[in-house]
């Protein structure tokens, strides 16, 4: 799943490195830039078919719970 | 050039708490807000399904047409408010972000519809075609702080004398196109929208016209009419930095305050109507923007945007207006659905409605999307 995450973040900005930390804030600490998450997560929800709540959106701030919420919703 | 001074003589408003002035104002004191979960957005499967609304009023019930009945309702009123009647040297400036966007979504739905029906110039188009206004007409498209570009563009028209008056503002009718572009975004509240607040959680979509009619003092003094406010500033600024995001120092901002402050005192200004989006970043930059002009005590700070939802286009025209009541009657109206406000921003949120017996000034202030920053002064007469 990390592996296929840092696919669709590189995808959506090539600049991204492929080798991000899956336990480090993407926007707080690695300093990516919110509008190119909220591509990614918009990618990974038309490729998984899952949609996340604005109310649960924020709590997507790593790699890792990303991965987990999307593990958690597929169908 | 004429030395006058360039005064509000009438206002006219169509927001989700009330198409009255009156009735507005009444109900932004209370700390109402117009928020609440639409049943269609919910049925048509909208991620965020809470929005302000404009309720009242006998609207146009087709939608492809809804703005232009707004704006209508607004144009008449405060033309009714200053008594002015328009000639051909009667300018009208609007304001709008999306448009009659009801079109491109009929469009969308396979409505054969032409698609510049939709466009932001209909607004200035129906004004003149329905009031017989025969003056020059221009829209501003410039997202978020477009009223404030309509308004500050028709004070400078009138002093430079290319016109003798001008109605001027914004008008915003409900889009679907931004009520799914800003959930998609997650700019958006799931709840409701607390600007300043320090569990804020977003903006909340609103639509709303606003017109305040403007013209040169010794005019209005003329004919009659009684000046409710001075437009005693206007400043704009480009932030050049990003598509969405402001500068985090809030420098850009501060310029356009800056430049609409230039030749006013900073003691004069008793209230800033804030841009306030109730997005975490949004109302920080603002917070350093304010910091940075004003210093360490930024005069009292209320948005409207908990009680009426961000209006776009219209949202600085209807800051506007609520800054000419301000004046009036002397009173700050609070930042609505304010529950605990966030300390780091070491601002002086109104909470309550406030007196404030010596206003002299309100700097209202409206940003965008790419950076577009804005900042009106209007003064007591």
């Amino acid at each position: 799943m990390l592996e296929v995450l840092r696919y669709e973040l590189h995808e959506v900005n090539p600049e991204i490195p492929r080798d991000l930390p899956e336990d480090r804030e993407l926007i707080v600490e690695l300093g990516i830039d919110s509008l190119d998450v909220v591509e990614f997560v918009a990618r990974l929800e038309y490729r998984f078919r899952f949609v996340v709540p604005t109310d649960e959106w924020q709590q997507l701030a790593t790699l890792d719970a990303i991965a987990a919420y999307a593990l958690s919703h597929l169908e | 050039m004429s030395q006058d001074r360039v005064v509000v003589t009438g206002v006219g408003v169509v927001t989700p708490l009330g198409c009255d002035p009156e009735m507005l104002w009444a109900r932004l004191l209370n700390g109402e807000t117009a928020s609440q979960t639409w049943p269609d957005l919910l049925a048509e499967g909208f991620p965020v399904h809470r929005a302000c609304r404009v309720t009242e009023g006998a609207l146009e019930p087709d939608p492809t047409r809804r703005g232009r009945a707004l704006t209508r309702i607004a144009v008449r009123a405060a033309l009714s408010d200053s008594g002015l009647s328009p000639t051909g040297r009667t300018g009208v400036y609007v304001g709008t972000t999306m448009g009659e966007s009801g079109v491109f979504e009929a469009i969308a739905e396979g409505a054969e519809l032409r698609i510049d029906e939709g466009v932001g110039s209909v607004f200035a188009n129906e004004v003149a075609s329905t009031l017989r206004i025969e003056g020059p007409l221009r829209t501003y498209g410039t997202a978020c702080a477009a009223g404030n570009y309509a308004l500050g563009a028709a004070a400078a028209a009138i002093r430079s004398g290319a016109v003798d008056a001008a109605v001027a503002g914004g008008v915003e009718p409900f889009s679907r196109i931004a009520m799914l572009g800003f959930a998609r975004s997650r700019a958006m509240s799931p709840d409701l929208c607390r600007p300043f607040d320090q569990d804020r959680t977003g903006m909340q979509l609103g639509e709303a016209a606003a017109f305040l009619v403007l013209e040169p003092e010794r005019q209005a003094l003329s004919r009659g009419a009684e000046a409710l406010a001075v437009v005693a500033g206007f400043g704009l600024s480009g932030d050049a930095f990003h598509p969405t995001a402001p500068r985090e120092d809030g420098s850009g901002m501060a310029a356009a305050m800056r430049a609409c402050l230039a030749g006013s005192r900073l003691s004069d200004i008793g209230w800033v109507c804030a841009h306030g989006t109730g997005t975490v970043r949004s109302d920080a930059a603002e917070a350093n923007a304010l910091h940075a002009v004003f210093g360490d005590s930024p005069p009292p700070v209320s948005s409207l945007k908990g009680a009426l939802g961000h209006s776009m286009g219209a949202a600085t025209a209807v800051q506007a207006a609520v800054a000419v009541l301000a004046l009036r009657r002397r009173v700050l109206p609070p930042n609505a659905n304010l529950v605990c406000v966030d300390k780091t921003l070491e601002l002086d949120v109104v909470s309550e409605s406030r007196a404030a017996p010596a206003l002299e000034g309100v700097l209202s202030c409206g940003y965008s999307f790419g950076g577009l920053n804005s900042a009106l002064l209007l003064g007591a007469p």
